[in-house]
């Protein structure tokens, strides 16, 4: 029977896994890798050429480390894991950038909009365009506007684990914005 | 700045008033531009609206790692000591349960390191520090139940070690033995302590020195107790002697380090502010705007002085014609100091792929005179610029690398 005393003292479940999961137990590891996957892949998919690779190369470098990861410490655990993918990608691109491998981006105009006969865009339309658009993206305005945009980083910790400083995160972003503004169609 | 970067900071309020103003009033009296910001100041919204989220592939089952699931307990011992581990690993057999409890260790030597608590033998062991841990059981323990020992559970296996005999030896901190009823016993820093032996010798005064003594129990058919006593002792010294050998070659290291890298800067108070990370950011970002030379890859001011690296476009002989002008724009941004500024060219090439880089450091020009600055910022730059070059490099081969 629990105690007033011993609830209190009881852990949550998920720090219980997280703790278990750091000391080397693999099926806590792996709810882990089950509960933070959707979003590890969904940087995958929009930051990397080969988003299967990718994913799989930021979880063998997260659960490698994962025995230094502190659970009483001041960082949660996604922002840990999108730390670390974000630091994956970084490396990632300037190796692509060096190798030569970086694919340019090309000019040719994105699939023209969806325009009904009340010349209304469909939102679903919209959402495929916005992508096509943040596809053409440089990797690192792309990288800004995702991580800031889509998953809420704030632009200090984006300049942190990309080693620039603030104002340089904050041009990549109004370029990026500029740009998406540009493709989609605006003209100043 | 396009116009489209300018409604972006616009949005985000960074423009200065007189701007911003003149921007807003563009907006008002040109319906294109107008359409534009509108659909600006929609894009943040539309895109959070975008799933961040997406069902990933299977993983690799081999990225979850092999850990059995005993790692709890082996987690914290010293990789140093893996070696000997390893050596004691055929003689020593350690029982756990997913049921709660410390794990119990039934027969031959670890070495513990860090904070744990584990059962040898019967015995309660708390380990503060690093400490060699061996347990003989009682005779007829293993040769009865053998493999069946970890079928056992805890209590009856915890009551068939109650003639186990123990013993730790502490090299570093201190442990707490816990053995049915008797008092606790704290053994430290050079001490072992046997329980459960009727005919144990007692440790020589030695024992008390910062040089444990050791006593080991191990099963090894076919050699004498004093045999495998020497044995393991004789393992140990030269584990011990790796150790030493280990420290002193990362004390070589560190100061080798410290001569190649130099030592970190702090940034001193006196420095104007023309040079400090804010006003260096902004005279790099204008100086790009009127000679747009190349890519900025790198600004780091985490140490005394700043420092930007930028990949330039051209790879030809005069790439470096623009870096003139560009250096120029930036001693222009200190106008009223006596600026100095370091420059760091260098370019390599291999299989048709060329890259210039540019990294450049200013600050006031007496600094150029202080060596520790220079060759610490002239290490952090080039580190700076290898970091990208090595990241090119192909695994077969070496780049064509130059620095100047």
């Amino acid at each position: 029977m629990y105690t007033p005393e011993s609830m209190l003292r009881a852990a949550p479940a998920a720090d219980l896994t997280l703790r278990r999961a750091v000391r080397g137990d693999r099926r806590a590891r792996a709810a882990l890798v089950e509960q933070h996957g959707p979003v590890v892949y969904g940087l995958c998919r929009r930051l990397a050429p080969d988003p299967d690779d990718c994913y799989q190369e930021i979880w063998a470098k997260a659960l490698g480390a994962l025995g230094r990861f502190d659970p009483a410490g001041s960082a949660s655990i996604r922002t840990w894991v999108m730390t670390i993918a974000h630091r994956h990608l970084v490396d990632r691109h300037r190796r692509r950038l060096v190798r030569g491998t970086v694919v340019p981006i090309e000019d040719q105009p994105l699939p023209a909009p969806a325009i009904g006969a009340d010349e209304r865009i469909d939102g679903r339309r919209r959402q495929v365009r916005l992508e096509a658009a943040l596809e053409r993206l440089p990797d690192p305005q792309r990288r800004v506007v995702v991580l800031h945009h889509l998953h809420g980083l704030e632009l200090t910790v984006i300049a942190q684990t990309e080693g620039v400083a603030v104002g340089t995160i904050k041009s990549r972003l109004h370029r990026g914005r500029g740009r998406l503004a540009e493709l989609l169609g605006g003209s100043p | 700045m396009s116009t489209y970067e300018e409604l972006s900071r616009l949005l985000a309020g960074e423009l200065p008033d007189a701007e911003a103003e003149a921007l807003q009033a563009r907006i008002d009296a040109d319906p294109e531009l107008a359409a534009v910001w509108e659909m600006m100041q929609g894009l943040p919204a539309e895109l959070a609206a975008l799933p961040a989220e997406a069902p990933p592939p299977a993983l690799d089952p081999d990225a979850l790692g092999h850990v059995p699931d005993l790692q709890p307990a082996l987690g914290r011992f010293s990789r140093r000591w893996g070696a000997a581990i390893a050596v004691a690993a055929s003689l020593f057999l350690l029982w756990s349960t997913t049921r709660p409890g410390p794990p119990v260790m039934v027969s031959g030597m670890q070495v513990v390191e860090g904070h744990q608590t584990l059962y040898a033998g019967a015995v309660e062991v708390e380990v503060s520090g690093k400490a060699i841990i061996e347990v003989e059981p009682p005779p007829g323990l293993l040769r009865e139940h053998g493999q069946e020992v970890e079928e056992m559970n805890r209590t009856h296996l915890l009551s068939a070690l109650a003639g186990a005999v123990v013993t730790v030896t502490v090299l570093q901190g201190a442990a707490v033995l816990r053995a049915d009823e008797a008092a606790p016993v704290v053994v430290e820093t050079g001490q072992s302590h046997t329980v459960g032996a009727p005919a144990a010798p007692a440790p020589p005064a030695a024992a008390t020195t910062a040089e444990p003594q050791r006593r080991v129990v191990v099963r090894t058919p076919g050699a004498s107790p004093e045999a495998r006593e020497a044995m393991l002792v004789e393992e140990i010294g030269r584990l011990r002697g790796e150790l030493e050998q280990a420290r002193v070659s990362a004390a070589l290291s560190r100061g080798q380090l410290e001569s190649l890298e130099g030592s970190p800067q702090e940034w001193p108070d006196d420095v104007p502010d023309v040079y400090r990370p804010a006003a260096f950011e902004a005279a790099v970002e204008r100086a790009l705007e009127e000679v747009p030379f190349g890519d900025l890859e790198i600004m780091d001011c985490n140490e005394y002085p700043c420092f930007a690296v930028i990949r330039s476009h051209d790879t030809g002989d005069d790439w470096q014609i623009p870096v003139d002008d560009f250096v120029g724009l930036l001693r222009d941004s200190a106008e009223g100091e006596d600026t100095g500024v370091m420059q760091h060219m260098s370019g390599f090439g291999r299989d048709g792929q060329e890259y210039r880089y540019a990294g450049l450091s200013f600050g006031p020009k007496d600094s150029q005179d202080d060596r520790e600055v220079l060759d610490r910022t002239g290490y952090r730059v080039e580190s700076a610029i290898k970091g990208l070059l090595e990241d090119a490099l192909p695994a077969e081969g070496e780049a064509d690398v130059e620095v100047d």
